[in-house]
């Protein structure tokens, strides 16, 4: 399949540029930069939250709202991050060991600018990869039957189990979990009803944007409410100009790079995340020195106390940054050619598609050739508003902060009950999310981390229909998992990753 | 994780595996009520879930076995943090009667309720914040985005 052409593309930029789509978009940014710099509250939760508000608008403005977010929540979490210690979100851990490092030193302003402008490069340099892979990957998704679905589907799962928390069992278990929840309802293969417990409302099976808003908002909710967590004072802050900042990035050129493709890669493979792009990258920017120097005799020093070196703390921000935020793009291209979420976020874009009446799949692209390139224009956009809110705001974007837990909390609680009642007017939603966010709230304080469980919901039904039609298409033969070529190589690559998964937590064992 | 070999018997592992196990035979059981159609050209609709229950087995088994190292008191403890109970409880209720209650007088209860577990103590604030809260949430569902929020007639 041909690239988008030009005009297409200058269309949808146009389109964009219409005030009242910018005003989506500003309104996503905005939302986006409070949920990501709000400890515990992360981009996943927003987007879960703004989905039902997208029920009575258009495409572009739904599309510029959730993008907007989308973008901004994963920058925003470096934040608190560098401030305070404490990552917005998981895919801003590694931004917090140098960047809060910088912040303690009096370079917060340096920290928060490398921030801005890594995000942003990491956001261009990932949309460049989804505007020239994507309608190429749409083709060859053509060819996919079912038994690469399942292929792909079961892949996805196992990454995501494999990579999310410290324990693989508690990984496979949440994601086992999740497809049971996606199994209830009625059976698409057979018409037989299962686990409805003999509620009518459930014979539709789970609705997904509720169950998103219960794993990922109340869940979340909960444990911020159990969690207490109190900031040290920073000492006097000293002030970056662009000039300086500039030139950061001019001699990290090819750190910038790396990055970027990093996290896009990453962010291509269904069910993975920021958080794993965001240390990978973290790891090659020079981390191993810092090891080294580290072995030194005498009792390690607390991470962020550790000596400060400019030059290489500049590169773990700008590192972690650029590739959390390439997530971004290359989370997109297997959810808008193949229907299957590269990340969280994008497993909840899949039920705002839908709201607007589109199946994210091999033909969204080809049919709507327009709305995909809305969906690039829309990211160009988004990346370059956070680059300029970011730089002329920096200086007032720790007031986030401000914002008390005790206003916070039930402002989401309300939230996450009138959303899930808004999706379908359906009040019985609104007790199923209350009632799965707490069981969620409770798998999180054992250790469960709820990724593998959202992605179960979305991708345990695409998995079992998908096996359940490969097995009757090729009279029953299991065979043809392995014999089709792209479903062998699938398959092979979740054999590979379960098994070095399992290894490095042995080696991890071991060490400790 | 662990190898187990030095964690208490009582262990969060351990009772999250129990746990797992428990629900992995409830799961069995419940799909074998699931109704077969004869002459399905494929798996049957219990396939599907008795296998995510011998997987949910095996992971709880595993987590038995081979708990990592979680202390049990402190997993309940953090579970049962008053606040977030409080929080859940407020939640529940609120969802539960949704339906029942005028949105505006039901979010309003909620916030205020939630504030005051969550630590705020000036009556201004408890007042005020919940106010605008669901005169805000209202006004934007009702009339910026059409959804019919439950509301009494006078």
């Amino acid at each position: 399949m041909d690239l988008v052409a030009p005009a297409t593309l200058a269309a949808a930029l146009v389109a964009v540029l219409d005030p009242a789509i910018l005003l989506w978009i500003l309104a996503g940014v905005a939302a986006g930069l409070v949920f990501g710099a709000s400890p515990g509250l992360t981009a996943t939760t927003g987007v879960a939250l703004a989905t039902p508000l997208t029920f009575g608008t258009g495409f572009e403005q739904a599309m510029a709202l959730l993008l907007g977010l989308y973008c901004a929540g994963y920058f925003a979490g470096s934040v608190p991050a560098i401030l305070i210690n404490t990552p917005g979100a998981p895919g801003n851990a590694a931004t917090a060991l140098d960047g809060h490092r910088l912040a303690r030193a009096g370079r917060a302003d340096l920290a928060l600018g490398l921030a801005i402008v890594a995000s942003t490069l990491g956001g261009l340099l990932s949309l460049l990869v989804l505007t020239l892979a994507a309608p190429g990957l749409a083709g060859f998704a053509l060819e996919f039957t079912s038994v690469e679905y399942f292929s792909l589907g079961l892949f996805g799962v196992v990454c995501v189990a494999t990579v999310s928390g410290r324990s693989l069992a508690k990984g496979i278990a949440g994601a086992a979990i999740g497809m049971l929840l996606g199994a209830v309802g009625i059976d698409e293969v057979g018409g037989t009803t299962r686990f409805t417990l003999g509620l009518s409302e459930l014979q539709g099976g789970i609705p997904l944007i509720p169950a998103l808003i219960a794993f990922f908002a109340v869940a979340e909710l909960l444990s911020q409410a159990a969690n207490r967590a109190g900031a040290a004072a920073l000492p006097p802050q000293q002030p970056q100009s662009l000039r300086g900042l500039g030139g950061h990035f001019v001699r990290n050129k090819w750190l910038v790079l790396k990055s970027a493709l990093i996290g896009t890669f990453v962010g291509v493979l269904p069910g993975t995340g920021p958080t794993i792009a965001a240390w990978l990258a973290y790891g090659q920017s020079g981390a191993g020195e810092r090891s080294a120097a580290r072995a030194e005799p005498g009792p390690a020093p607390h991470p962020a106390q550790s000596p400060l070196s400019e030059p290489q703390a500049v590169r773990g921000v700008i590192a972690s940054e650029t590739a959390n935020n390439a997530v971004t793009g290359g989370a997109l291209v297997p959810l808008l050619t193949l229907g299957i979420p590269g990340d969280t976020v994008t497993a909840v874009l899949i039920g705002a598609l839908l709201i607007q009446g589109i199946d994210p799949g091999p033909f969204f692209i080809i049919e709507h050739a327009d709305l995909f390139a809305r969906i690039l224009a829309i990211l160009l956009v988004s990346a370059l508003l956070i680059l300029v809110i970011g730089l002329l705001a920096r200086g007032y974007l720790p007031r986030i902060l401000a914002i008390p837990p005790r206003i916070l909390l039930p402002v989401v609680g309300v939230l996450c009950v009138t959303g899930a009642f808004a999706i379908n007017n359906a009040p019985f939603d609104v007790g199923l999310a209350a009632v799965l966010g707490i069981g969620g709230y409770a798998l999180a304080r054992f250790g469960f981390a709820m990724a593998p469980l959202v992605l179960g919901v979305v991708l345990g039904p695409i998995v079992e229909v998908n096996l359940r039609n490969a097995l009757a298409a090729n009279d029953m033969d299991p065979s043809v998992f392995v014999t089709r070529p792209i479903s062998a190589v699938l398959l092979g690559a979740l054999v590979l990753t379960l098994g070095f998964s399992l290894l490095r937590r042995r080696r991890r064992a071991a060490d400790s | 994780m662990s190898d187990g070999a030095g964690a208490p018997l009582v262990n969060a592992d351990r009772v999250a595996g129990a746990t797992l196990c428990v629900a992995a035979l409830g799961v069995a059981l419940a799909a074998a009520t699931i109704e077969v159609l004869p002459g399905l050209p494929t798996l049957s609709a219990r396939f599907f879930p008795w296998l995510l229950a011998a997987v949910l087995g095996a992971s709880g088994l595993t987590l038995a076995l081979r708990p990592g190292d979680g202390d049990l008191r402190e997993t309940l403890d953090r579970l049962f943090a008053a606040r977030a109970v409080a929080l859940a409880a407020l939640l529940l209720l609120y969802a539960l009667s949704f339906r029942h209650v005028d949105f505006r007088i039901g979010t309003w209860a909620f916030v205020a309720s939630s504030m005051w577990v969550l630590g705020s103590r000036r009556a201004t604030e408890l007042l005020l914040v919940p106010a605008l809260v669901a005169a805000v949430v209202y006004t934007t569902f009702r009339y910026g985005f059409s959804v019919l929020l439950p509301v009494w007639t006078w």
